[in-house]
């Protein structure tokens, strides 16, 4: 019956995405990011929907409503991303293995070019991220109530064979949607959403404690100094914060408490020191192959790991930074490193010039949300493998649009205060200027 | 009780692509309606603000 209604909806809803593609970029978000296709069973099986949403939405855009993709930092740095690893399969020691992840992330990228091409307004924006974050919060929501069913005794776990199936996965990708959803609550005018948003922001959290992920744990810590820094009563917020966290907490079993101990006994810990091994075993690999790395799944290949570092077992590399150090080597990181450089830019940007602009608090509001977000992701990321996680590179085209938004909306303004400037500066030099009587020469 | 989460999601998102469409000329400036609406400057000060209070100097001058 779900397998029914789903494949109902979403071909019902195709035309639409030929005639707007950017209803194409919501649906391919909503079927990309939260994989709802896993979950039914029947005729939903035999039909590819990323690749019918994906064709449709790219041949609407040519077709109907063919906007250029912007040139801004942020694209360019995703081509250049995407030419690096490019240049690193086909280089790979292990091709066979790394064409299909190469294809598996390269079609989600022409996605992302097309999502940055088709956000043209605040709208598109914000129904982008209700999608965004309505198709991974459903895990969160399901989760929490499953939590608090359970007394947090059973681990959470994303939709199989997907990037965020893992728990460490799903526990990292609600940690970047819980500062989303609140920038959605507080910009909603309906009083029941804000309310709900704030019901799903409570159980997401439990979600994220019972995943069992320190790392994403440590994420969720590290994203508490941003939050309290947006709010305008700090030591209120800071209280309820703490209380939530700690109800969660207290509500959680002691074989959680128990795990989350070790990462102050890393030394002592099996997994710690695993994770360790791996980061040093994809170094070696990029500094035997500093340009091009081994490849996409070298580190998961026991051959290769036994020519790099004999002695270590191949499985994920368990960070965002190393994973992509030993895949694709020096030049793929660098270019990763600088998006997200220019993601904190670009939020520190908006943030700087929206603050007197209540036409823009939305914008504001987003992009200090989204640096919580970021920073969540980059703490609780350095732990687990999703270098190349579409959501996240969906959420930097986001940014670079908003920022193309405030630009532009402020762009008035700013020519109006250059003109006073320019007024006012000539104003002072007649004013400083020497006298000279009225109808006559001074002498 | 997964079903029904599952339609929620489903729900939800066509919804969202249902607004999305209707309000997508109110660009950036526009005022969103429906469901998803978002608060605007206007909504914002809208809201009951307390009046300043008035100078003597300023109040008009009372007759008789």
């Amino acid at each position: 019956m779900r397998s029914l209604i789903f494949t109902a909806v979403i071909m019902a809803m195709l035309p639409a995405a030929f005639f707007s593609p950017f209803v194409g970029v919501l649906l391919w978000s909503y079927v990309s990011f939260g994989s709802p296709q896993r979950l039914t069973w029947g005729i939903s099986d035999a039909i590819p929907f990323a690749l019918v949403i994906g064709l449709t939405g790219i041949l609407g855009w040519l077709v109907t409503e063919r906007r250029k993709i912007p040139t801004d930092r942020t694209t360019w740095l995703l081509l250049a991303f995407v030419f690096a690893y490019t240049i690193s399969t086909y280089f790979a020691i292990v091709p066979s293995e790394a064409w299909p992840k190469w294809w598996l992330i390269t079609k989600s990228m022409i996605y992302v070019f097309i999502t940055a091409a088709l956000l043209t307004n605040r709208v598109r924006i914000h129904a982008l991220l209700w999608v965004m974050v309505i198709a991974v919060s459903f895990y969160g929501i399901k989760g929490g109530l499953f939590t608090l069913y359970t007394g947090g005794n059973y681990r959470i776990f994303g939709p199989v064979e997907t990037m965020i199936g893992d728990n460490n996965h799903i526990a990292a990708a609600l940690v970047v949607i819980l500062p989303l959803m609140n920038y959605l609550g507080r910009q909603s005018q309906n009083e029941l959403l804000r309310l709900g948003s704030r019901a799903a922001i409570a159980l997401c959290l439990l979600s994220v404690l019972a995943s069992y992920s320190r790392g994403s744990f440590l994420g969720l810590i590290a994203m508490l100094p941003f939050l309290l820094q947006h709010s305008k009563r700090k030591l209120l917020s800071g209280v309820l914060i703490v209380m939530l966290l700690a109800f969660s907490i207290s509500f959680m079993p002691t074989q959680w408490v128990e795990r989350i101990q070790t990462i102050q006994t890393y030394q002592q810990d099996s997994s710690a020191e695993g994770r360790l091994e791996m980061w040093t075993a994809a170094t070696k690999m990029a500094v035997a192959r500093p340009l091009t790395g081994v490849g996409f799944k070298g580190p998961y290949i026991q051959t290769v790991m036994d020519k790099y570092s004999p002695g270590t077992t191949a499985r994920a590399v368990h960070s965002i930074w190393f994973e992509n150090l030993g895949e694709n080597g020096f030049p793929a990181l660098f270019l990763w490193i600088a998006l997200a450089v220019v993601a904190i830019q670009n939020c520190r940007y908006i943030i700087r010039r929206t603050k007197n602009a209540p036409q823009l608090k939305w914008a504001n509001d987003l992009a200090h949300m989204s640096l919580c977000g970021l920073v969540g992701f980059y703490v609780g990321g350095s732990f687990l493998s999703l270098s190349y996680w579409d959501f996240y590179f969906t959420l930097l085209v986001i940014l670079a649009a908003t920022r193309r938004i405030v630009v532009q909306e402020l762009a008035p303004e700013a020519k109006w205060i250059l003109f006073n400037r320019t007024a006012a500066a000539a104003a002072a030099r007649a004013r400083l200027a020497p006298q000279r009587p009225l109808g006559g020469t001074a002498d | 009780m997964e079903s029904i989460f599952f339609l929620f999601g489903l729900m939800g998102v066509v919804l969202v692509v249902h607004w999305a469409v209707v309000n997508d000329r109110a660009g950036n400036h526009g005022k969103t309606t429906g469901l998803f609406a978002m608060r605007d400057a206007e909504t914002e000060t809208a809201k009951p603000a307390v009046k300043p209070p008035i100078h003597p100097s300023a109040r008009p001058p009372q007759r008789g």
